[in-house]
């Protein structure tokens, strides 16, 4: 348990220190960069011209750009958004718990609702509620989540439930494989045999087995519905993080774009570790696998 | 299952034949063409889908779009592929350093959600660009970004490959290192290539369309199904003009086709 902890810290520190360097270098040989659109301000004497030019261009050389990224880092500031000129600590601060609150409450609804819609396909594999449950989740799985989030906007709905519906088929394609199997095993065969009721065998023998693998979904759910927020939030015109990575994206506004990336990658390698450990804790001879 | 799978190759088929024979069922300006006279016509014989608000023909566009996203996503599913064997083969053939290097940088882009990547990316490259230009940057980023998740298949496909039986007794045969490579686990590798290759298509059909709504996939006046979604922010027309409807229902057509083929092709590679 302390070692998958452990392996899952320093896979956070390592790959958010790897993803703000790639974001720096990235930044540094976009085209455009040290380029605002103040220079083309004819309001602007040279001398201004020339000062703002200079202070574009600062930090040229990538590896003083990182290094005073990491500098401000440490102290808790991330720099200076170009676009909304504000710091982006605050606009973090301010948009990370609309996205958190749409993140965990759509992602638990969404989870829930493939659990089950994955019971219901288990229970009764020919009826057709079964099959309407097989097409609804096709079809919300080959809808782009900008097109689920226009749907969303149509019905007057909370944009959480276009994060449920956008991670809904991913969690059912996932536990519906994982109940199979669990149906399948040796111990539900001799539970059949025994003539036990079929609601029995489905709650005390497919459903407690594999009770750690919704830890596993969840992991799977918070990637989805981070990368989901971004064109609901975007359209929905909520003020999270995925609209300031929309926001930021069309106005070219690397500072957030750089802080975002180690933030998001932050937040999903956590979640996977919670998950690793979750499921170490229940099997933990599966858990100290590498 | 059979059914499903079959009805979805055929429409697979269907598409493709339609983004094929596009140019000789509308000439090549028909989607950008504006007709003054005809701003939001419903449909009619000359134009079966209507035409929009700067009158082009739906139709054309809509054919055209499926044109431009289906060929491109085929593009870039197969540069994702190759990399991906690129990587992942060398990744569990070679092993020690090159493999961890390999699985930290699978790791970093694997960690990242797959649009936040993709749009961060696009957004670092020129934005005002032609049309041609922002289709060739959107493709070729799906291409380059989206071969971290397959790479992992192949790499362990390999690594079991390197591990098995024959392999072993090949090696005991005095085989070189190369030979081994090329006429025993590549084509052992194959379906698994193939099988990442179909299990992209969808997932970079409706990237291209996440993109082209939040306005950062192909430029205009060249349509794309994600392009062609746009018009749709403008939901109140849609009491009026439902026709409009018609790149929703053909992408949703598309890929659940697509995915249904890519499953069919997972499971039974």
């Amino acid at each position: 348990m302390l070692g998958v902890l452990a392996r899952g810290l320093s896979r956070i520190v390592l790959i958010s220190l790897l993803a703000g360097l790639i974001g720096s270098v990235f930044v540094r040989l976009g085209p455009g960069f040290g380029v605002s659109a103040e220079d083309l301000d004819p309001r602007l004497s040279d001398a201004t011209r020339a000062e703002i030019q200079r202070r574009n261009s600062a930090g040229k050389d990538v590896a003083a750009y990182y290094g005073q990224w990491l500098c401000g880092l440490a102290h808790g500031d991330l720099g200076f958004s170009p676009s909304l000129k504000r710091p982006v600590t605050d606009l973090l601060r301010e948009r990370a718990g609309v996205t958190a609150t749409e993140v965990a409450a759509g992602g638990a609804a969404g989870i829930a609702a493939g659990f089950l819609l994955a019971v219901v396909i288990l229970a009764c594999p020919r009826a057709v509620a079964s099959l309407l449950c097989g097409l609804g989740s096709s079809l919300a799985l080959s809808l782009p989540a900008a097109v689920i989030a226009l749907i969303c906007l149509w019905l007057d709905a909370n944009p959480l439930w276009a994060v449920a519906a956008a991670v809904t088929p991913h969690a059912l394609q996932y536990l519906t494989g994982v109940l199979s199997a669990s149906a399948m095993s040796d111990h539900v065969l001799a539970a059949r045999a025994r003539g036990l009721g079929r609601s029995r065998i489905l709650f005390r023998h497919v459903l407690t087995p594999v009770a750690g693998e919704l830890a596993a979904v969840a992991g799977m759910a918070v990637s989805i519905a981070l990368g989901a927020s971004i064109p609901i939030e975007a359209i929905c015109s909520r003020a999270g993080i995925g609209q300031l990575v929309w926001q930021a994206a069309l106005a070219r506004d690397l500072p957030v774009l750089v802080n975002v990336t180690v933030l998001l990658a932050i937040v999903t390698i956590g979640a996977n570790t919670l998950t690793d450990m979750v499921i170490a804790a229940r099997n933990p001879v599966r858990g100290s696998l590498p | 299952m059979t059914r499903a799978f079959t009805a979805a190759a055929w429409l697979v088929l269907l598409f493709t034949a339609l983004a094929c024979v596009a140019p000789v069922l509308f000439t090549r300006s028909s989607y950008s063409e504006q007709q003054r006279d005809f701003i939001n016509t419903a449909p009619c014989a000359r134009f079966p889908l209507g035409t929009d608000d700067l009158g082009r023909d739906r139709l054309a566009r809509l054919v055209y779009g499926a044109r431009t996203s289906l060929l491109l996503a085929c593009v870039a599913a197969l540069l994702a592929t190759a990399a991906a064997a690129l990587v992942g083969g060398a990744a569990g053939w070679l092993g020690g350093r090159i493999e961890k290097t390999a699985l930290w940088g699978t790791d970093l882009f694997v960690s990242l959600p797959w649009l936040f990547l993709l749009l961060t990316v696009r957004a670092l490259l020129p934005l005002d660009v032609s049309a041609g230009a922002s289709v060739a940057i959107t493709f070729l980023l799906l291409g380059l970004l989206g071969w971290a998740a397959p790479a992992r298949v192949v790499r362990s496909r390999v690594r079991s490959l390197v591990a098995s039986d024959f392999v072993l007794q090949a090696r005991a045969c005095g085989l070189s290192g190369t030979r081994l490579f090329l006429r025993h686990i590549l084509p052992n590798v194959r379906p698994v290539l193939l099988a990442q290759f179909f299990v992209s298509l969808p997932l970079f059909v409706l990237s291209e369309a996440n993109l082209g709504v939040l306005g950062l996939g192909v430029s205009e006046p060249l349509p794309s199904l994600g392009s062609l979604l746009r018009e749709l922010q403008n939901y109140s027309m849609l009491s009026s003009r439902p026709w409009a409807l018609a790149p929703a229902i053909l992408l949703t057509s598309v890929v659940a086709s697509l995915y249904a083929l890519a499953t069919r092709t997972e499971a039974q590679p």
